[in-house]
């Protein structure tokens, strides 16, 4: 149940990351469009967030994850052994598990910057640190007991991201 | 039951009418098989010359898929993800002058050297003209060197093609990483190129008088343009979009087509790129697709084999992995599937001097098929 617990949270802290890190996208796609070609409005913000979070967040956790999994499956019982608590420690363990991640997918399995708003250095050290918030969500929630409510609400994220991007595609034709 | 028995006989002529129409050409595969083919051009009725990626540049008969001699002097490319040797086009006056053109990726060092990446070598694309005295290349000339660095060996476009007066148009793609420089004009990322045949700007090009411009530019605002015809001095091209998107254009001097600040797409990753479709003074497609097809080349046939087709623009389409034809009627684009169950990335596509269409299959092992009717 320990290990099943700490597979949930970890994927809760990747989750968290790709919430985080999706809007990166968004500001640097619409603050180039905004200076250089055309004024956006709120609806087009709104529009372009809500679909980075449905549609780009998904991409995100899938990338992040190749950094999370190896990192906390080993760094987690390290820093035990060691009797290492700090918080600190797994938001640099997030911090490097991004950096690690967006490294191995950008510059080595695909070759291009795929992952949108990470192609400036400003944008890479935004993404570099919503690893280290995920570090720091981990951190403080991997020992605790799953409640029913935690296991409703990521049911009910789940399913908003099956339906949303659908809902979005449909608004947007 | 007679109701049914007549569902049922319409049912099998609706069936065999689409088993007909799926398989209405006899399908030849010419000779064994190629490493990554581009591009090709006739050089006479039998044979043509072939550009295959890794910079190889062989004369092949069209008759028995043999090698016929692999021509020397190619100068080096840069092989590595979607560049290579790509296109390759006869002068309009080859069978006098022997010339002929033909596009790459390169490695290069000097000018705008990209330094931020440890894996791969600042490179661009580069246009070259030579004479084909015997199986050599003689009198190499590089006439274009795109002002587009780039470290992802991606998005070069390629493409070449003859305007009546002689000018050359080229297709510059964006590099993949830099998108948004095909919105400005002091770059070659994303912008199609007309040049003198001798790599000189002829002086009514679009942007010649404009400060912060550079002068070889004709149009702006692409992305990876890999399919090029010109007819009757119109430019028609196709593009790929990134997830949907792709494009079929005319093209018409100074005008922007709005990538990437106008797409129907969204980005591979799922990220939003723009959240407009359309902008003033941004140019619309004819047609797009979503979801994509990955459009590669692109040829206009001449009815000679295939009447019914006569005008008709042949695309050949990489992840879509179909031939699509498409007709204009007063501006408004129709489109037939055809090779719905080929199964193979089409690379590109061509009409034999007979009139039939040759397909190159995309990739190291990549086949070259003649279609007739």
């Amino acid at each position: 149940m320990r290990i099943l617990r700490f597979f949930i949270y970890l994927f809760c802290a990747t989750a968290f990351a790709s919430l985080l890190s999706a809007p990166i996208s968004s500001f640097f796609s619409l603050y180039w469009i905004d200076t250089y070609v055309d004024s956006v409005s709120v609806a087009d913000i709104v529009f372009t967030l809500l679909s980075d979070i449905f549609n780009y967040g998904p991409t995100l956790f899938l990338i992040y994850l190749i950094g999370f999994l190896p990192t906390f499956i080993i760094g987690t019982p390290l820093l035990s052994y060691f009797k290492i608590r700090s918080v600190i420690i797994f938001g640099l363990l997030g911090l490097c598990s991004v950096m690690v991640s967006i490294f191995l997918v950008q510059e080595v399995i695909i070759g291009t910057k795929v992952i949108s708003g990470s192609r400036t250095s400003f944008g890479l050290a935004l993404h570099y640190l919503t690893g280290f918030f995920a570090g720091l969500y981990f951190a403080g929630t991997y020992k605790n007991k799953l409640s029913a409510n935690f296991i409703f609400s990521s049911v009910v994220v789940i399913l908003l991201f099956i339906v949303a991007p659908k809902m979005l595609n449909i608004f947007s034709q | 039951m007679s109701s049914l028995l007549n569902k049922t006989f319409f049912l099998i002529i609706f069936l065999s009418s689409q088993f007909i129409k799926s398989y209405e050409f006899n399908i030849r595969q010419v000779g064994d098989t190629f490493d990554d083919p581009w591009s090709l051009a006739f050089i006479d009725e039998d044979k043509f010359l072939l550009s295959e990626m890794p910079g190889n540049l062989k004369v092949i008969s069209l008759d028995t898929g043999e090698l016929i001699y692999s021509v020397k002097g190619v100068p080096q490319v840069l092989y590595d993800g979607q560049g290579g040797l790509s296109d390759v086009v006869l002068d309009p006056k080859f069978s006098e002058n022997k010339k002929i053109y033909f596009s790459y990726s390169a490695e290069d060092t000097e000018e705008g050297q990209l330094v931020d990446d440890l894996f791969s070598p600042s490179n661009t694309l580069f246009v070259a003209s030579a004479s084909l005295v015997g199986d050599t290349l003689k009198d190499l000339e590089i006439i274009f060197k795109a002002k587009a660095y780039r470290t992802a060996p991606a998005h070069y476009g390629g493409k070449i093609a003859f305007l009546s007066d002689g000018t050359l148009i080229i297709t510059s793609g964006d590099g993949y990483n830099n998108k948004e420089d095909a919105q400005f004009l002091d770059n070659h990322f994303g912008k199609i190129i007309r040049i003198n045949p001798d790599g000189s700007v002829p002086s009514d090009n679009p942007f010649v008088d404009q400060d912060n411009a550079l002068p070889e530019i004709y149009s702006y605002g692409h992305r990876n343009m890999q399919g090029l015809v010109i007819s009757n001095d119109v430019i028609y091209e196709n593009e790929h979009g990134p997830k949907g998107g792709d494009e079929f254009n005319i093209v018409e001097p100074g005008k922007n087509y709005g990538w990437p600040a106008i797409c129907y797409c969204v980005d591979y990753s799922g990220a939003q790129i723009t959240p407009f479709t359309e902008m003033e003074g941004m140019e619309q497609p004819l047609t797009y697709w979503r979801p994509s097809i990955a459009p590669s080349g692109m040829m206009l046939y001449s009815g000679k084999k295939f009447k019914e087709w006569k005008d008709s623009f042949f695309i050949s389409a990489l992840s879509g992995k179909i031939l699509s034809r498409l007709t204009l009627n007063n501006g408004k684009v129709e489109e037939e599937i055809l090779l719905k169950d080929f199964n193979e990335r089409l690379r590109n596509v061509y009409e034999t001097p007979s009139g039939n269409i040759l397909l190159l299959t995309d990739g190291p092992g990549g086949k070259i098929f003649e279609l007739s009717p």
